[in-house]
């Protein structure tokens, strides 16, 4: 288990749904949705954070939702409670999962990867857990190729590091890099936040 | 220079393409139309006062544009960490930044009053708006090539 990471996230516990409760929520609420809607069989969500992702979850699914920090899983408690369905939270590591090979028919991600400290490493992880054929669907925001967005989120990076996210990541290359075959990737704002859908290859 | 030329191109098609262009602009809800607006115009407004007020005409041009530069990059900072939690993250955090860079560059550089000043950052607050509601057009018309 990463405590560095553990511990960033459990500081930001506290703060996390009145930064991003309202404005970022609403706004990407039916790009989340329409992902969402996709939600079908086993399902593994990594870093379910406060749980405000769930209000998004198509109703009586099977989905098994994990999070490094203790304090975020405690807040979103109430939420998974409330869901039609049956959502499993677990305190995981996506580093270092602990269910079998080929345990899930799909993994969602949603924010997570301009967080996570190896992210290839991370999701050659998920790879594992994925079955043959299996679905990685990911809501995520990277770094730019437009000046000056690039720059700027270059720039702000070191700045925000220490209690949030990275914001210059490649994270389609990285899900290349960790063996997925990329199906589709969908921009939401400009080329920084943006849907990336692959696939567990077969072999 | 030709892929600069074909780029401009395939932005101006994008632009003029009617039908397709209210489908592509990335926002249409008025709540967060406004916001963007409302997060642009005064970023822009209070940006170009700010410097104008607080750099004076006795530095050199060359000094004023980057303390500028820098002074609107930190104010638009601070006032885009308190217009997310309202309006959304990263639609509103580049747009606000990349206006505050701009007007307290461009504001730094010239003598005028501070109400002036405000008009302008304001105008250009709006300009910078556009540009990234262009952008992200553009980018959504060309996203079935685009792989990164």
């Amino acid at each position: 288990m990463d405590l560095l990471t553990q511990h960033k996230w459990d500081k930001t516990a506290r703060i996390y749904d009145l930064t991003n409760g309202y404005g970022p929520e609403m706004r990407w609420a039916p790009y989340k949705r329409r992902l969402f809607s996709l939600m079908s069989g086993k399902v593994l969500f990594v870093a379910v954070g406060t749980g405000q992702d769930i209000q998004f979850f198509p109703p009586k699914q099977d989905i098994v939702a994990i999070d490094i920090s203790p304090k975020m899983l405690k807040r979103a408690a109430p939420r998974a409670a409330d869901y039609s369905g049956s959502i499993e939270l677990r305190r995981a590591d996506v580093h270092d999962l602990a269910d079998p090979d080929g345990s899930f028919d799909q993994v969602f991600t949603s924010c997570t990867f301009c967080s996570v400290p190896r992210p290839v490493e991370g999701l050659v992880s998920l790879k594992r857990v994925l079955r043959p054929g299996g679905q990685l669907h990911m809501f995520e925001h990277t770094g730019s190729r437009y000046f000056p967005f690039s720059v700027m989120l270059e720039m702000l990076t070191p700045l925000v590091r220490g209690f949030g996210p990275e914001l210059n990541r490649d994270t389609v290359m990285n899900v290349r890099q960790a063996g997925f075959e990329i199906s589709a990737v969908k921009p939401v704002y400009l080329d920084v936040v943006k849907i990336v859908h692959a696939v567990a290859p077969k072999d | 220079m030709f892929g600069g030329i074909r780029s401009t191109g395939r932005l101006l098609r994008t632009i003029l393409h009617r039908p397709l262009l209210l489908r592509r602009v990335m926002e249409r809800r008025p709540y967060f139309v406004l916001g963007d607006i409302l997060a642009n115009g005064v970023t822009g407004a209070l940006v170009a006062a700010a410097c104008t007020s607080t750099i004076g005409e006795t530095v050199p041009m060359i000094l004023a544009m980057p303390v500028g530069m820098m002074l609107g990059g930190m104010l638009a900072m601070l006032l885009a960490a308190g217009l997310t939690v309202a309006f959304g993250a990263f639609e509103v955090m580049l747009p606000v930044m990349t206006t505050g860079m701009l007007v307290g560059m461009i504001a730094s550089m010239r003598a005028v009053s501070s109400a002036v000043a405000a008009v302008f950052g304001a105008m250009a607050g709006l300009v910078v708006l556009g540009f990234t509601y262009l952008l992200d057009m553009h980018i959504r018309a060309r996203s079935n090539m685009w792989t990164s």
